[in-house]
């Protein structure tokens, strides 16, 4: 599963450390187990090739020492004024070709943060701070939500937080299919399990490793009958001359299996990347078309420096699925939240 | 091209007649020998010495290989309390005894030699205190050789030569030889491994057979070779390759204008 395991000098008997440790590092295909001062010296080292450490990546065990909770981009929020995220760790278990943090990190590894309590504190400290009016959490932004789950046991652990919290709103975001943690406990009516598609052809060219679309959909079916609240995540949207067959589709086979009382609330994406990201990427990927066909260098002031399909394609793409979306849910439930 | 160095001729000496390397007289600031796709060179004892010879290296290497990159890997002796005479070991942690930095290579899944914490010292080390393997250059490689590539591509070989039984001052330079005609799989394994990646990231950013031609046709600024190798790409991407064969060459007066044709090919997508 992973190539090493690295583990911060000063959590060496952390418990949760131990037991992770103890589940790789032993036995006959035992895990190196690497000591170091802080994840920092291996992570953000420079010359690192992301795309080979991708084949099998290292676990990073570290501890977060500030910034547990941070405000969310302004992309990221399903109607609500106070929206916030947090990452638990930093990479994801999936390799998708469009993901932002193969622009952002030097390193593939994983950094699992598992001082959870410190999160978990930053987190009441913002309860109490929007007690009267709803804020929003969003979780699975430098990560997926709940593809680690397994191993890190984190939503398990901060779903407790959430309980009894009608007004925090938190936001699990994912492509997993580890749902055991939520299908173990009563539906939270304060979560959205929020799962993100392309479509078919999209995600069986560009999302490695993620489970099908159809499995995603199998996952959502369990959720939504035990009375879990579902988001729908149609992000990035990905340009195809035939886009809107292929989301016509998507969404089809998406709401056939979904009753609209389960469904909380549905977003289109677009795919944007700073421009720092999109070089890095496509140095990476030189021979990727994802990255260069029918993208520009946007001027607005809004979006300077970031790459996205030049305006014409993006509008016809957002427009065309937004059209084709609001034939299957009312408009209450969609959220047209990106900068545009 | 892998580059191995190594702090002793005696250490050298197997490896040479393994790969059949064939000396370099024309260099003299370090013995440097040569062979398809892979320079020795023998460096000396010690850190600053490991780290100068890499450095040199990466210059000569730089001379001769317009694409400046490079796989690197350091083979030497070394020493533990216990760990038998003999073993081989990659380094998965390197520390220097004179700083408090730490250096991570990286951990490849395919290789099985044992991974341990080295810690670079500058005089031989006797007492083995602790829970190491003691040598006297990976510290002096590794930083020099991170300078030249990617992590991915620098591993850091020692193979067990002294412990508490068996006194690293008893070792005669025909020890050290056998110690590291022993290990010759070992080092072609760890050898293969790196070249395995080195070799995927090659492919990945070969460029078209078709930059090389326009090179030479005209001349380009640093600036506008870059921009040339990023269109190329992006054609390759395209899977439009065909439309730079398409290209009536008389047409095409400077290296300018290459590159707005192939700048306005590209944005028509
Ligand atoms: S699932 Fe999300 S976080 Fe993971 S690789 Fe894909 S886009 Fe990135």
């Amino acid at each position: 599963m992973f190539s090493a395991i690295y583990v911060e000098s000063e959590l060496r008997d952390h418990p949760r450390v131990k037991a992770i440790c103890d589940k790789f590092g032993k036995g006959s295909a035992a895990i190196p187990i690497i000591e170091c001062e802080r994840y920092t010296e291996l992570f953000n080292r420079k010359a690192q090739n992301f795309r080979l450490q991708k084949q099998s990546p290292a676990l990073i065990l570290a501890r977060k020492h500030a910034n547990y909770v941070l405000p969310a981009p302004s992309a990221y929020n399903i109607g609500g004024k106070y929206n916030y995220y947090f990452s638990h760790m930093l990479n994801c278990l999936y390799d998708c070709r469009y993901c932002f943090l193969q622009g952002m990190f030097q390193s593939a590894n994983y950094v699992l943060f598992i001082n959870y309590e410190d999160f978990a504190a930053a987190l009441q400290i913002k309860f109490v701070e929007h007690q009267l009016e709803d804020s929003y959490y969003f979780s699975g932004y430098d990560c997926d939500s709940l593809a680690f789950e397994p191993v890190s046991q984190f939503v398990t652990s901060i779903l407790k937080i959430f309980k009894g919290q009608a007004k925090a709103i938190l936001e699990l975001r994912t492509k997993s299919t580890q749902i055991r943690s939520l299908l173990d406990i009563e539906p939270m009516d304060n979560v959205i399990v929020a799962f993100s598609f392309t479509p078919d052809e999209i995600a069986s060219r560009w999302e490695d490793k993620a489970p099908s679309v159809a499995k995603r959909i199998a996952a959502i079916t369990k959720l939504a009958k035990l009375g879990w609240k579902i988001g729908l995540r149609f992000d990035p949207l990905i340009y195809h001359p035939d886009f809107q067959q292929q989301y016509e589709n998507l969404f089809k086979t998406v709401f056939s299996n979904l009753s609209e009382k389960s469904i909380h609330s549905v977003s289109l994406g677009l795919f944007r990347l700073p421009e720092k990201f999109h070089k890095k990427m496509t140095k990476l990927f030189p021979d990727e078309a994802l990255f260069v066909a029918g993208l520009s260098k946007r001027s607005s002031e809004l979006n300077a420096n970031m790459i996205s399909y030049k305006e014409s394609i993006e509008a016809n793409l957002f427009n065309g699925c937004e059209k084709i979306l609001l034939d299957y849910i009312p408009a209450s439930k969609f959220f047209s939240c990106q900068e545009r | 091209m892998i580059n191995i160095i190594v702090a002793l001729a005696a250490e050298a000496k197997p490896i040479i007649a393994y790969y059949k390397l064939k000396r370099n007289h024309a260099i003299h600031a370090f013995p440097l020998y040569s062979g398809k796709d892979m320079n020795l060179v023998v460096t000396g004892s010690g850190k600053l010495a490991s780290a100068a010879a890499t450095g040199f290296v990466a210059g000569f290497i730089k001379n001769i290989d317009i694409e400046q990159n490079s796989a690197w890997l350091n083979v030497g002796i070394a020493g533990h309390r216990d760990r038998e005479c003999g073993t081989a070991v990659l380094a998965h942690k390197i520390i220097e005894k004179s700083s408090t930095l730490n250096h991570y290579p990286f951990v490849s899944q395919s290789l099985s030699v044992p991974g341990v914490e080295i810690c670079t010292v500058e005089v031989v080390e006797t007492e083995y205190a602790d829970d190491l393997v003691y040598d006297m250059e990976a510290c002096g490689f590794f930083v020099a050789a991170s300078r030249q590539t990617s992590l991915e591509f620098i591993q850091c070989l020692k193979i067990i030569s002294d412990n508490h039984t068996s006194n690293v001052y008893d070792l005669k330079p025909n020890n050290v030889s056998s110690l590291i005609e022993n290990n010759l799989e070992i080092i072609e394994e760890t050898k293969s491994d790196i070249m395995n990646l080195f070799s995927q990231r090659q492919m990945q950013i070969r460029v078209p057979a078709q930059w090389l031609e326009w090179r030479r046709r005209f001349h380009f600024s640093e600036t506008q070779n870059h921009l040339l190798r990023n269109l190329f790409y992006n054609l390759q991407a395209l899977d439009d390759m065909k439309y730079i064969d398409q290209i009536e060459k008389a047409n095409v007066k400077d290296a300018a204008d290459l590159i707005s044709i192939l700048q306005n090919r590209v944005e028509s997508y």
